[in-house]
């Protein structure tokens, strides 16, 4: 009998004791779009960023704090403006979409430029959808900026941050993600960094980037690769 | 959070416990089968887990298919949604085979953990089978997005605490594939 036992108990043990490496990477939600830095880094546009790639949803500290990695002492990186994080262009209103890994209870959502809040949603504890999208107008400000937005969980004293680093320009809204192009475009180069939208001529034919790309040949990145097929040309 | 950890950790337990009796005490029932003694509680916990996992994600994956506005978005849908079903046969004719339930009552707790509702269910995919165009893509791919997350840290459970060689093969597989794909998907969302 005790040897039947023994076996279940180990396991359990095992068990317990892996779901609590596990923990931390249990939460909880980011911006994806337009990409927060943890975001960045998660995708490989910025490289060396360390343990944030494996779970940029897990940049939980305590409220209140006004940095970009909440203030704990993981994912300092994320505090670095050194880094030269890429801004995405936006117009004065911005659709910040959320990833959502935990449905928490949910007291506010908020979003800051420097010390001001530029907007703020009231769930009043309810619990999120799977995904999330805000809608703030940047109250005129142009050029570069970053917004610090913050997930307050309502039943504890945690909150999520993420920031988002933006070139603002004129009028309008998030920028046209399939803009058409005009031309063939220049030949691809392995080196050069494409976003979205950017066209070029590769063997004979117009490709266009879906999404940020470097160094993969247009042709080869398979049916659902970053390369779109335009054609001839 | 930490009591919730604590509550979750104990149910598990408890599942575990009652799992690993039913491994223990099945020579009572069937007699022949020499059942492949090599697996382990958390075997048979990750791939129910799995199981649980994949169903509303082949609900969400098919509507993606159908409905996303940007070709590469429902070509994906469509090469997951296949990968989905494939790895859901797999699994069932593994738990089938080692004489072991398809599901258990003790994992719908776990979400006490994720808030207390599941990240996918058919609320949510409603909602989002109303939503068209480049609203529907993004949508679809940060849901996608979320629940991959979440696979990885089952990937993680397996590899640290299975025992079953194939089973631990095929979470190390899914988490190499996962790590591709989470930055595929998180650049698609981007645009």
């Amino acid at each position: 009998m005790r040897r039947r036992i023994t076996l279940p108990v180990l396991t359990v043990a095992a068990l317990l004791v892996s779901m609590f490496l596990a923990a931390p990477a249990q939460a909880h939600g980011y911006i994806s779009n337009p990409p927060s830095r943890q975001a960045m880094c998660a995708q490989g546009r910025v490289a060396n960023c360390g343990d944030i790639i494996w779970e940029p949803q897990s940049v939980e500290a305590p409220k209140g704090s006004m940095q970009c990695n909440g203030g704990g002492s993981r994912f300092a990186v994320l505090n670095d403006n050194s880094r030269n994080w890429p801004a995405t262009s936006v117009g004065q209103n911005v659709t910040f979409n959320w990833v959502i890994t935990a449905r928490h209870a949910t007291s506010t959502w908020e979003y800051f430029v420097g010390n001001t809040r530029i907007a703020v949603f009231d769930d009043r504890g309810a619990q999120p959808g799977s995904t999330k999208a805000h809608n703030v107008n940047l109250g005129g400000r142009t050029g570069r900026i970053t917004v610090l937005a913050r997930w307050n969980v309502a039943d504890t004293p945690m909150a999520f941050y993420a920031c988002v680093d933006l070139q603002v320009g004129g009028s309008g809204g998030n920028p046209d993600p399939d803009p058409d192009p005009p031309t063939c475009g220049d030949p691809w180069n392995a080196g050069t960094v494409y976003n979205g939208g950017a066209v070029v001529s590769y063997n004979g034919r117009k490709w266009q980037a879906q999404w940020w790309t470097q160094g993969e040949a247009p042709g080869t990145t398979g049916q659902w690769g970053v390369w779109r097929d335009q054609g001839a040309c | 959070m930490a009591w919730r950890r604590a509550v979750v950790a104990v149910v598990a337990a408890v599942a575990v416990l009652a799992l690993a009796g039913c491994a223990e005490g099945g020579g009572t029932a069937a007699p022949a089968a020499a059942k492949p003694a090599d697996h382990n509680a958390t075997d048979v916990m990750f791939l129910q887990m799995m199981l649980a996992h994949h169903e509303p994600v082949a609900k969400l994956l098919d509507l993606g298919a159908r409905q996303a506005s940007r070709p590469e978005v429902a070509a994906l849908a469509r090469e997951l949604a296949a990968t989905t079903a494939e790895e859901t046969a797999t699994i069932t004719g593994w738990l089938e085979s080692w004489g072991e339930p398809l599901t258990s009552d003790a994992h719908p707790d776990a979400h006490a953990a994720h808030g207390g509702l599941p990240l996918l269910d058919d609320a949510e995919l409603a909602a989002l089978a109303a939503r068209t165009g480049a609203d529907f893509d993004t949508a679809f791919l940060n849901m996608l997005i979320g629940h991959e997350h979440g696979a990885v840290e089952l990937m993680r459970m397996e590899t640290a605490g299975g025992r079953h060689p194939d089973a631990k093969a095929l979470a190390t597989r899914i988490d190499a594939a996962l790590r591709d794909r989470i930055p595929l998907l998180l650049r698609m969302v981007a645009g």
